[in-house]
């Protein structure tokens, strides 16, 4: 039996994804994850009712959310992703199941349509979310210059200097 | 800390239609494609792109693994992105001293090329930092090739015996 992906070019009638935004994650005892996701590198921006959200330095004001179990065991929520217009979130409506929120109190506010694909795996619509200003240069840069690596045949480096970041 | 959240993927036990909602509802583009070595007609992996046309874009930023059989659908892994290979190693260690569980890593993979650093979080979740991964765009080939350890990483630690279990 064939069981070959096929081939789907992309047309005027696709859903348009901009980029992933954020994951939904269900945990059995939250603030352990949250001390965790702190060592992780996650920053805590903001709760709402049982949610926490959190953010990195990038343009998303948040990149996972961290849920209550409501079974009793770890479950995953799917992941949210923008869309490129207000016309893509409406298409996404139409899919069989398709359930609509609005985001005005969170950061960055917007809109959220949720639909599940075959399996039952959840998957998010975003729309009109606004971004964060992410910072011009990587905050957690280890080095003070990070520069081309020096390879034996080829220095790209010259005269400057790698040197790790000065703990003051 | 992180930049942002960059894929994460699935065990399907609905591969194939899983895969067609994806492809067919969405601008996803397969990036690379696994197939089964014993059953080169049997696709068992899929990594999805979002098709921006010429604009660049994350090798992949969903995937799909179709379950074995009797395997139930569930989410494999989420990762994260990290600036640099020296973020990744003081975050290596970091994690390690603070005593959490490394799962697999550093190493860095073949499709995709990120450096790859995977963790369990208390909660048994599989969760990813990486760095210098791949961007492709519309001139990107899909390409097609036998799954096997030896598509998964050009170096680091030997692959878990249950990587490709979910948690």
């Amino acid at each position: 039996m064939a069981m070959r992906i096929k081939p789907s070019p992309n047309n005027p009638q696709k859903i348009e994804l901009q980029h992933i935004s954020h994951v939904y994650l269900r945990h059995v005892d939250p603030e352990k994850f949250l001390a965790f996701a702190k060592d992780f590198g996650f920053v805590e921006e903001a709760r709402d009712g049982e949610a926490v959200y959190l953010r990195g330095y990038g343009v998303d004001p948040y990149c996972y959310v961290v849920l209550p179990s409501t079974t009793g065991e770890k479950q995953f929520e799917g992941g949210a992703f923008t869309v490129k217009s207000r016309e893509d979130l409406e298409k996404a409506m139409k899919l069989p199941g398709a359930t609509h929120e609005d985001l005005s109190h969170l950061p960055g506010g917007g809109e959220i349509v949720c639909v599940s694909s075959p399996s039952g795996g959840k998957m998010h619509l975003v729309w009109g979310q606004e971004p964060r200003a992410a910072p011009a240069k990587e905050p957690s840069a280890q080095v003070q210059h990070l520069g081309p690596y020096n390879l034996p045949f080829h220095k790209d480096r010259k005269g400057d200097s790698q040197k790790g970041m000065q703990v003051v | 800390m992180v930049h942002k959240v960059g894929h994460y993927g699935y065990i399907s036990s609905a591969f194939d239609e899983d895969v067609a909602f994806y492809l067919d509802n969405f601008n996803f583009t397969p990036s690379d494609i696994l197939f089964e070595p014993s059953m080169p007609d049997l696709d068992v992996l899929a990594f999805l792109h979002i098709d921006l046309g010429s604009e660049f874009t994350d090798h992949h930023t969903l995937f799909m693994q179709r379950a074995a059989p009797g395997q139930k659908t569930a989410m494999h892994h989420c990762s994260f992105e990290v600036a640099d290979f020296d973020t990744q190693l003081i975050g290596h260690q970091w994690l390690a001293d603070k005593g959490y569980t490394s799962v697999w890593g550093v190493g860095r993979h073949i499709l995709g090329s990120q450096i790859f650093d995977y963790w369990k979080d208390p909660s048994g979740f599989k969760i990813e930092h990486y760095a210098d991964g791949d961007v492709v765009n519309d001139k990107t080939p899909t390409s097609r090739q036998a799954a096997g350890p030896d598509t998964l990483s050009i170096w680091g630690p030997p692959l878990p015996a249950d990587f490709g279990d979910s948690l």
